[in-house]
C-alpha cells in the first residue's frame, strides 16, 4: 500500500468531524501565515493554521502505524497537550523532542492508554490504530497495551529473576509456545543474552542500569508488540550503554514501529527517521510545532522555534 | 552485535492467546470480591455499632420525663429534671466561644508586647479558672443541684456558699469536685480556646461538636452515669467506673508522658548509634508486641506486691503507664524526627548548648505531635482490661476513691463484669457502658486528629 | 475517625512501630555534642535513665515470669506441663498439660487468621490498587475505627451477636460459648492490622513497577497479584505474623466468648480456653500467692510471652530479610 501522508489524512479518517477538520486544515485552503513561520515557509506545507504546526512533506512511501487527530490530554483541569495531529510511520523510528514539561511523556502515554491509570487524567481526540480509534473507551486498554509496548525512562525490572521478567508478559498473555526459546530470542534481540545467559535465575534488580534497561526492552518485545514506545530510554545510562540501546533501536525498527522521547538532539538525529517537535506555550499547554523527516527537521526547520531549539538557543 | 532472526512475528503471534475479555472479566470479579471483603468488615463494624446502640440506648437516654430520686433509690443528679442542663449551657456556650477570643486581646491590652505563646498560656491559666468560677457561682444558684452534688462528692452539710464548702473539703475532695463537676465546662472551654487559636481557617466543627454534645446531654439519663454498681441491673450505674477511669488516666499520663518523651528525646537527640541505643530501640518495638496481660502480671508482682501499692489506682496506673510507654516513645520519636536537622544546626550555629537547642528549638515544634501520640496512647489505655484484671482491680466499687491508694474500678472492667453475668439486664447496661466508653474514645481520637492537623508544620 | 484524616491514629502507631523495626540503624550523631553545661549533663543523665527504663521493663517481665515459673517447676515436673494435653488446674485432681491451652489459643488464632487474612489482604489490595483516592480516604479511617475498638467490646459483640447467629446456623445444641465466635471476632479485630500494614507495604511498591506490568498488557488483577503482591511480600507476611501475634495475645474477647473449657478437641463449635483466658480466670479468683494455681499462671504466661516474642522477632526478621530494595 503506497500512500503518503496526505492521502492518508484524507482517506482514512473514520469520523466526520475528523474528516472535516482535516479538510479545513488541508493545504487547499490558504490561511494567512502565522508570524513565526520563516520566510521560506513555502518549502513545506503549513497544515493547520490554528495549531501553528508545520509539517514537512513525507517523500517515502510508507504505512502509518498510528494516526493522531486532534489529541488533547488533561490532568484534572490542567491541559497538558492540545490538539496534536500527526502520523506515526510504520517500521520507522519517530522521535519526540521538546523542552522539559512540553508533554512528550504525556503524548507517549496516550499511545498505549497509560494515562488511564492516572486518576483524573483524560485524553480527547482520536488515535487511529489499524482502522480503529484506540482512545475509544470501548477499545480494550489491556489489548492495546499488549500490542503497543513501552520502555520507561528509569529501568523498572520486576523483582523477579531475569527469566521471569521476560516471561511475565508472555505468560499473562497466554503464550503457548516454547517459553525458553522466547526468553532467549527476546534477550538476544535486546542484545543482553550473552551477558546473562548463565545467570537467568538472578534477580533482575541485580543487573547494572544499562543491562536493566535492555532487560526491560527484552521484556517489552517478548509479547511481540507492533509498536514500542520508549520514554527517554537512555537518560539513566552511560554513553556506552546508550550507544548499545541506540543500535538496538535501529535494529528493532526493521520489524517494529518505535516512538522514542529524547532530550538528546544528537541521539534524535542518530536514531530517528522522523521527528516531532513539541513546545509548551503560554499556560504550559504543549503543542506540536513541527513534524517531518528527521533530516529535514534538523537541516531545514520551517519554524523559527524549532531551529532555536535544535541549535540550543532555546529551552 | 549479532542479528538473530526470530520467528516471523505473525507466526509467533498465533502462539499468544491473550483472552483479554476473560481476563478482564476475572479482574472485575476480583475487584468485586475485594470490595466485598471491605463491605464485610464494614458491615460487621456496623452490626457491632447497631447492636450496642440498640441494646444500650434504652438505659442511657430518657424519654425526657424527670427522673425522681426515690424511684431509683439514690444518686447525684437525680433530683434534677434533665433539661436543667440547659441552665449552665446558657453561659457555657457563649463563654466557651467568646472567652478564647476576648482573653488574649484583654491580656494584650493590659500587658502589650508579650510573645504569643506566653499570651496564650497566661490566657489559659487566668481565664480558665475564671470560667470555672463562673460555673461554680452558677451552681450556687441552682441549689438542689449544688447540694446534691456536694453531698455526692462527700461534702456534707453543704448549705452555705462555695467558700464554706471548699473550707470543709479535703484536698482530694476538692480535686474530685473539680474532676467530676468542672470537667465538662472546662472541656468545652478548652475546645473553644483551642478552636480560637489553632484554627488556621476558623470552621464550625468545634461549635458543632459542642452543640451536638449539648443536645445529647439534654436527653441523657443522668442516673446511669451517676450511680454506683448494684446487684439489680435497673439500679446499677457507672459512676465509680467513670471516675476510676478518669483518676487512672490522670495518673497514667503523669507517669507515662514524661518518661516516654524523655526516652524519645534521649534516643533521638543524644544517643550515639551504638549497640546500646540499637538494643533499646529493638527492645521498645518488642515491648509493643508483648500481650497486655503480661504487663498485668508484671504490675501484680512489682507494684501490687513488691512496692505494696495494693490493688490501687496507683498500681493500675503504673501498670498502664508501662504498657503505653512504647507507643508514646515511638510517636514522640516520630514527632522529633519531623524537625529538620537544619533547625538544630541553625541553633548550634549561634552557640546554643545541646539542651538549649532541644528545649527552645526542637521541643516546641515537636510538642504537638507528642501530644497527639499521648492521646493515642491514652485511648489505648482507656480500653485495656486484661492487665487491670491481672493486678486484681475490683469490679464492685460502691464508693469513690479518696486517694490514689484506694481500690478502684474502670469502665472496661465494669463492662467485662456485666457481660460475664448471665442475666440479659446486665448485658443491656454493659452496652450502655460501652456507648459511654466508645464516646470517650471517639472524642479522644477526634481530638488527636484535629490536633495532628492543627499542629502539623510544613517545612 | 474523621473522613479527612488519611491515617487513623491506632494504625499509625503500629505502622511507626513497624517502621521502627525496619530502620536498620539510628541516625548519625548530631553536631554540637561537645559542649555541655552541668545542667545539660544532669538532663542528659535523666533522659538516659528514662531511655533505659524500657530495658528494665523487659528485664522485669522476664524476671517476674522466670521467678514464679521456676517455683512452679519445683513442684510440678516439666513433663507434666509440656508433655500432656490435659488441664484441670482448679480441680482437686490437678493436671497442668499446657498443650490444652496452647491448642485453644492456636485454634482461635487460626480461625481468626482464616477470617482476617482473606478480608485483610483483599481490603489491602482494593485500597492500594483499585480504590479511587476519595473512597480510600473514607474507608481507611473506618477500618481504623475497627482497630481502636476495645477488645472487651468485641467480646460483648461475640457473645450477644455472633454466637446466636452461629447457633442459628449450626443448631441450638451448640453452646453460647464457643471457639468459632471468639475466633471470628478476633479475626475482625486483626483485619485492620493486616489491611493497613499490607496496604502500606503495597503502596511502597514503586509506581514504575506497576506501569511496567500494565505496559505489557496486564489486567489490574494481574498487576496486583503477580507484581505488587510479590514485591510487597515481606511487608505483607510481616503484617500477618504481627496480626497472628496479636491474636495469640488477645485476652478479653476470648475470655468472654471462648468459654472456659481447656481441651484438645478439633471442633470449633465447642468451648475452649486460651492461655490468656486461663490467666484471667485464675486472676479473678483470689488465688493465694503461695498456691500452685498462682505459680502456674506465670508458667503459662511465660509460654505465651516466649511464643509472641518469637512471632514478633520472626516478623522483624522477615520484613528485613525479604525486603526488596528499590532506589
Ligand atoms: N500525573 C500528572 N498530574 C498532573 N500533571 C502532570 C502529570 N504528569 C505530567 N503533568 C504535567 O503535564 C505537563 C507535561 O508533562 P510531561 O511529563 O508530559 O512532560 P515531558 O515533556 O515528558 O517533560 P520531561 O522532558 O521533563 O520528561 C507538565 O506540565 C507536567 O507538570
Ligand atoms: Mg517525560
Amino acid at each position: 500500500m503506497a500512500r503518503n501522508f496526505f492521502t492518508l489524512m484524507r482517506s482514512s479518517a473514520p469520523t466526520a468531524t475528523a474528516v472535516s477538520g482535516a479538510n479545513q486544515s488541508g493545504p487547499t485552503t490558504t490561511p494567512p501565515p502565522p508570524p513565526n513561520i520563516k520566510e521560506d515557509a513555502d518549502a513545506g506545507v503549513h497544515l493547520d493554521p490554528t495549531l501553528e504546526a508545520v509539517r514537512h512533506e513525507i517523500t517515502e512511501e510508507l504505512d502509518m502505524a498510528l494516526q493522531l487527530r486532534q489529541v488533547s490530554a488533561f490532568y484534572g483541569s490542567f491541559q497538558a497537550i492540545d490538539n496534536m495531529s500527526m502520523p506515526i510511520p510504520r517500521n520507522r523510528v519517530t522521535a519526540l523532542i521538546g523542552p522539559s514539561g512540553c508533554g512528550k511523556s504525556t503524548l507517549l502515554r496516550c499511545f498505549n492508554r497509560m494515562n488511564d491509570l492516572i486518576p483524573g487524567a483524560r485524553v480527547e481526540g482520536e488515535i487511529e490504530f489499524e482502522g480503529r480509534n484506540l482512545l475509544d473507551p470501548a477499545m480494550d486498554a489491556v489489548e492495546v497495551r499488549r500490542r503497543i509496548g513501552m520502555v520507561f525512562q528509569k529501568p523498572n525490572p520486576f523483582p523477579k529473576s531475569i527469566y521471569e521478567n521476560v516471561a511475565f508478559g508472555a505468560r499473562i498473555n497466554g503464550y503457548s509456545g516454547d517459553m525458553d526459546r522466547l526468553v532467549e530470542e527476546s534477550l538476544r534481540r535486546a542484545a543482553l543474552w550473552d551477558e546473562v545467559k548463565d545467570e537467568l535465575d538472578k534477580s533482575g534488580l541485580a543487573l547494572s542500569g544499562g543491562q536493566q534497561q535492555r532487560l526491560c526492552i527484552a521484556r517489552a518485545i517478548a509479547v511481540q508488540p507492533e509498536i514500542i514506545l520508549m520514554d527517554e530510554p537512555a537518560s539513566a545510562l552511560d554513553p556506552v550503554a546508550t550507544l548499545k540501546i541506540e543500535d538496538l533501536m535501529r535494529e528493532l525498527a526493521e520489524e517494529y514501529t518505535i516512538v522514542v522521547v529524547t532530550h538528546n538532539m544528537q541521539q534524535a538525529g542518530r536514531v530517528s527517521d522522523y521527528t516531532a517537535f513539541l513546545l509548551a506555550g503560554e499556560e504550559r499547554v504543549g503543542r506540536l510545532v513541527e513534524f517531518g523527516p528527521t533530516q529535514d527537521i534538523f537541516t531545514n526547520p520551517l519554524d523559527q522555534r524549532t531551529e532555536d531549539y535544535i541549535t540550543g538557543r532555546y529551552g | 552485535m549479532t542479528r538473530v532472526s526470530v520467528v516471523a512475528p505473525s507466526a509467533q503471534l498465533t502462539a499468544f492467546s491473550p483472552k483479554v475479555r476473560i481476563r478482564r472479566g476475572v479482574s472485575v470479579a476480583f475487584m468485586v470480591a475485594a470490595l466485598l471483603a471491605i463491605a464485610i468488615s464494614m458491615i460487621m463494624l456496623g452490626a457491632l455499632i447497631v447492636e450496642i446502640a440498640v441494646d444500650g440506648a434504652a438505659r442511657l437516654f430518657t424519654d425526657g420525663a424527670p427522673v425522681g430520686r426515690e424511684a431509683r433509690g439514690g444518686g447525684i443528679l437525680t433530683d434534677l429534671p434533665t433539661p436543667a442542663g440547659i441552665g449552665w449551657m446558657t453561659w457555657a456556650l457563649p463563654v466557651a466561644v467568646l472567652l478564647p477570643f476576648i482573653g488574649p486581646r484583654l491580656i494584650n491590652a493590659l500587658v502589650p508586647g508579650l510573645p504569643q505563646i506566653a499570651e496564650r498560656a497566661i490566657g489559659f491559666i487566668v481565664v480558665a479558672p475564671a470560667a470555672i468560677f463562673v460555673h461554680i457561682l452558677y451552681v450556687r444558684f441552682e441549689s438542689a443541684y449544688y447540694v446534691e452534688y456536694a453531698k455526692a462528692v462527700g461534702i456534707d452539710g453543704a448549705s452555705g456558699n462555695i467558700f464554706q464548702v471548699l473550707g470543709e473539703a479535703s484536698g482530694f475532695q476538692i480535686v474530685r469536685l473539680l474532676l467530676v463537676g468542672i470537667l465538662v465546662p472546662l472541656a468545652i472551654f478548652a475546645a473553644g480556646w483551642f478552636w480560637a487559636h489553632r484554627m488556621r481557617r476558623p470552621s464550625l466543627i468545634i461549635p458543632a461538636i459542642i452543640i451536638a454534645g449539648w443536645v445529647v446531654y439534654l436527653f441523657m439519663d443522668p442516673w446511669f452515669l451517676s450511680s454506683f454498681p448494684s446487684r439489680k441491673p435497673a439500679d446499677a450505674g457507672i459512676f465509680s467506673a467513670v471516675t476510676g477511669t478518669l483518676y487512672m488516666m490522670v495518673i497514667t499520663v503523669a507517669v507515662a508522658f514524661p518518661l516516654g518523651v524523655g526516652a524519645a528525646i534521649y534516643l533521638e537527640e543524644y544517643a550515639k548509634p551504638n549497640w546500646f541505643s540499637r538494643m533499646i530501640q529493638v527492645n521498645i518495638s518488642n515491648l509493643a508486641g508483648v500481650p497486655s496481660i503480661i504487663y498485668g502480671l508484671l504490675g501484680l508482682q512489682v507494684f501490687v506486691r513488691v512496692l505494696e501499692f495494693e490493688r490501687s489506682v496507683l498500681a493500675g496506673a503504673c501498670t498502664m503507664a508501662l504498657l503505653v510507654m512504647p507507643i508514646i516513645i515511638v510517636s514522640a520519636q516520630e514527632a522529633l524526627r519531623t524537625v529538620p536537622p537544619s533547625m538544630r544546626e541553625a541553633a548550634y550555629a549561634v552557640g546554643a548548648t545541646r539542651w538549649q537547642v532541644i528545649r527552645f528549638h526542637v521541643l516546641p515544634y515537636a510538642f504537638g505531635g507528642m501530644l497527639t501520640g499521648n492521646i493515642l496512647a491514652m485511648s489505648r489505655a482507656i480500653g485495656e482490661t486484661a492487665p487491670l484484671i491481672a493486678i486484681g482491680a475490683l469490679t464492685f466499687i460502691a464508693f469513690l476513691a479518696d486517694s490514689p491508694t484506694d481500690d478502684f474500678t474502670v469502665l472496661p472492667i465494669q463492662i467485662f463484669n456485666w457481660v460475664a453475668r448471665p442475666q440479659a439486664g446486665f448485658h443491656e447496661i454493659a452496652a450502655s457502658a460501652i456507648i459511654v466508653l466508645m464516646a470517650i474514645l471517639l472524642l479522644m481520637n477526634a481530638a488527636a486528629i484535629i490536633m495532628r492537623q492543627r499542629t502539623r508544620t510544613d517545612w | 475517625m474523621a473522613a479527612q484524616a488519611p491515617d487513623g491514629p491506632q494504625q499509625d502507631t503500629v505502622r511507626s512501630l513497624l517502621a521502627e523495626l525496619w530502620r536498620d540503624r539510628l541516625q548519625p550523631s548530631r553536631p554540637g555534642s561537645g559542649r555541655e553545661t552541668p545542667v545539660g549533663r544532669l538532663i542528659h543523665g535523666a533522659l538516659f535513665l528514662t531511655a533505659t527504663l524500657s530495658a528494665f521493663v523487659t528485664i522485669g517481665i522476664v524476671l517476674v515470669l522466670i521467678f514464679e515459673t521456676v517455683e512452679f517447676f519445683r513442684e510440678v515436673p516439666f513433663l507434666d506441663f509440656f508433655g500432656s494435653t490435659r488441664w484441670s488446674a482448679l480441680f482437686a485432681e490437678k493436671q497442668f498439660g499446657v498443650w490444652a491451652l496452647v491448642w485453644g489459643t492456636g485454634m482461635i488464632a487460626l480461625i481468626g487468621l482464616a477470617v482476617a487474612i482473606p478480608l485483610g489482604l483483599m481490603a489491602a489490595i482494593f485500597l492500594s490498587e483499585y480504590s479511587p483516592p476519595r473512597l480510600r480516604a473514607i474507608v481507611k479511617p473506618i477500618l481504623e475505627i475497627l482497630a481502636g475498638v476495645p477488645t472487651v467490646v468485641f467480646g460483648y459483640f461475640a457473645l450477644v451477636s455472633v454466637s446466636p447467629v452461629i447457633r442459628d446456623i449450626f443448631g441450638q445444641d451448640v453452646g453460647i460459648y464457643n471457639a468459632l465466635s471468639a475466633g471470628i471476632v478476633v479475626g475482625l479485630m486483626i483485619v485492620p492490622i493486616i489491611a493497613s500494614l499490607s496496604e502500606d507495604a503495597m503502596r511502597a511498591v514503586p509506581r514504575s513497577l506497576r506501569e511496567g506490568a500494565y505496559a505489557l498488557g496486564s489486567t489490574r488483577m494481574e498487576v496486583s497479584l503477580r507484581v505488587v503482591l510479590p514485591a510487597a511480600f515481606s511487608g505483607v507476611v510481616a503484617s500477618i505474623i504481627l496480626a497472628a501475634s496479636r491474636a495469640v495475645g488477645e485476652t478479653m474477647a476470648v475470655t468472654i466468648a471462648g468459654g472456659g473449657n481447656p481441651q484438645f478437641g478439633v471442633n470449633p463449635l465447642e468451648a475452649v480456653q486460651t492461655m490468656t483466658a486461663m490467666i484471667v480466670q485464675l486472676s479473678l479468683g483470689d488465688t493465694p500467692t503461695t498456691s500452685i494455681e498462682f505459680k502456674v499462671l506465670f508458667a503459662v504466661a511465660m509460654t505465651l510471652f516466649v511464643l509472641t516474642l518469637a512471632m514478633n522477632i520472626v516478623a522483624q526478621w522477615v520484613s528485613r530479610r525479604f525486603r526488596e530494595e528499590y532506589e
